[in-house]
Formats: C-alpha cells, sequence, structure tokens
C-alpha cells in the first residue's frame, strides 16, 4: 500500500478539475491510502457550496463536494487562497465580521494553512498534480 | 515521499494573485526544509526584468534558500539571483527533483 496525496490547482471549469475527481476516485477505491487531496489557487473553487458557474464546472464542483462530503476523503482548503476567492467557513467569516457566518465552505473541506501541503508533499509516497 | 521539489512557475508578478501563491507555496516547503528550486519560464522573467523591485522579489526567494533556475536563453540581464541554465542542466534537475508542481 502507498500513500497517494493529489493537489489541486485546476479550477472547476477545467477538465483536470474533473480528472482530478476520477483519481481520487480510484485511489479510494484501491488498496493504496488517499493521504491528503489539497486544493490551491483556482482549485479552492471546487469547494465552494454557493458558486455554480455552467456545466463543466457544475459537474466538477458537484462531484467533489458529494463524494468528499458522502466519504469523508481528507479535502484540505488552503486558507489564504479560499479567503482571496470568498471562500471561508463559519469561523473565517465570523473572524472576518461577515453577516453570513455560516460560510460558503462546502462540508467535508476543512480550511488549512500551506504547511498541510508540505506535509502531504513529505509523508506521501506519490504526490500528483492537477493544474 | 518527496524532499526535494521544483516549481515551474509561469505566473507573473502583479498580474493576479498567481506569482504570491507561487511563492507562498515555494517559501513554505524551504521553510519546513524541503529542498526547493523555483523555474521561471520566460513570461514572469520579462515581467520581472521590467520591474524596479525585481530584486526585493528575488530576494524573497534567495534568502530563504530557495533555488531560482531559469532557461539561459530566456534570462534577460540583470537578474541577479537566477542561474541560467542550458536545456540539459534542467532537464537534469526535473529528473532530480522527487516532486515536480507546474503553477
Amino acid at each position: 500500500m502507498i500513500k497517494v496525496s493529489l493537489l489541486v490547482t485546476a479550477g472547476p471549469q477545467r477538465p483536470g478539475a474533473l480528472t482530478a475527481l476520477h483519481t481520487a476516485q480510484a485511489v479510494a477505491r484501491s488498496s493504496h491510502q488517499l493521504y491528503r487531496i489539497f486544493f490551491y489557487g483556482d482549485g479552492v473553487h471546487l469547494a465552494n457550496r454557493l458558486a455554480c458557474r455552467g456545466d463543466l464546472a457544475c459537474d466538477a464542483q458537484r462531484g467533489w463536494q458529494t463524494l468528499v462530503a458522502e466519504h469523508g476523503w481528507p479535502a484540505s482548503v488552503c486558507v489564504g487562497a479560499a479567503l482571496k476567492r470568498g471562500i471561508s467557513d463559519s469561523e473565517e467569516a465570523r473572524r472576518a465580521g461577515l453577516n453570513d457566518v455560516s460560510g460558503t465552505l462546502a462540508d467535508g473541506f476543512t480550511l488549512v494553512g500551506l504547511g498541510d501541503w508540505v506535509d502531504a508533499l513529505t509523508q506521501s509516497d506519490r504526490v500528483v498534480h492537477f493544474g | 515521499m518527496a524532499d526535494s521539489v521544483l516549481y515551474l512557475v509561469g505566473h507573473a508578478p502583479g498580474r493576479g494573485g498567481g506569482w504570491r501563491e507561487s511563492v507562498d507555496m515555494a517559501l513554505t516547503g524551504a521553510a519546513f526544509g524541503v529542498t526547493t528550486l523555483v523555474w521561471f519560464e520566460a513570461a514572469p522573467l520579462k515581467v520581472l526584468a521590467r520591474r524596479a523591485d525585481h530584486g526585493d522579489l528575488l530576494a524573497e526567494l534567495t534568502g530563504f534558500g530557495v533555488r531560482c533556475v531559469a532557461r539561459r536563453d530566456d534570462l534577460p540581464a540583470g537578474l541577479d539571483g537566477i542561474e541560467g541554465l542550458d536545456d540539459s542542466a534542467l532537464h537534469g534537475l526535473r529528473h532530480s527533483a522527487a516532486q515536480l508542481v507546474i503553477l
């Protein structure tokens, strides 16, 4: 068994977002461990529960959000990249003084710092990047 | 498990947040002791060469132990801190890095 992590920087409108999703499904079904999925750059939009921009984008967002919530995948979203793009959890929203304290982060995703990326890099046997 | 990472950076400073995010990712790895290299594509090099603050922008990386490289033919004059390498040397770096991330 090997530990596999995914780095997803592809936004919802890019084919890489769906390819990453299919890869995560394949790893989860295999005997290997899905150690961490790290969303960075435009990839953080995949964790926005309120966004819906078009066919491919919607498929990617719905697919990611459904599977992360159902299967409890270790889905880490960079907090800096997320806040810049209007994605926050209730704690960050409250800290920023926003009225919608429920936040926009979809269920199952967690806001983390870049240290979690380094953890994925150093603890995984293989890291696959989808940009 | 990756103990070295090569970031191929195509984002230029001052255009969206791509540069900042690339730099932050590289610096965080370096801070945790991961051997970190940044290979700049031609587009950010052209922008860097035009900016008066290019020295500060590059020092942020090199001062943290990040090795910055570029294809020798792409490297404008005056960008101290970035090593110009030929294709075979870049090919070697790409193969020796445990992880390649294209940003």
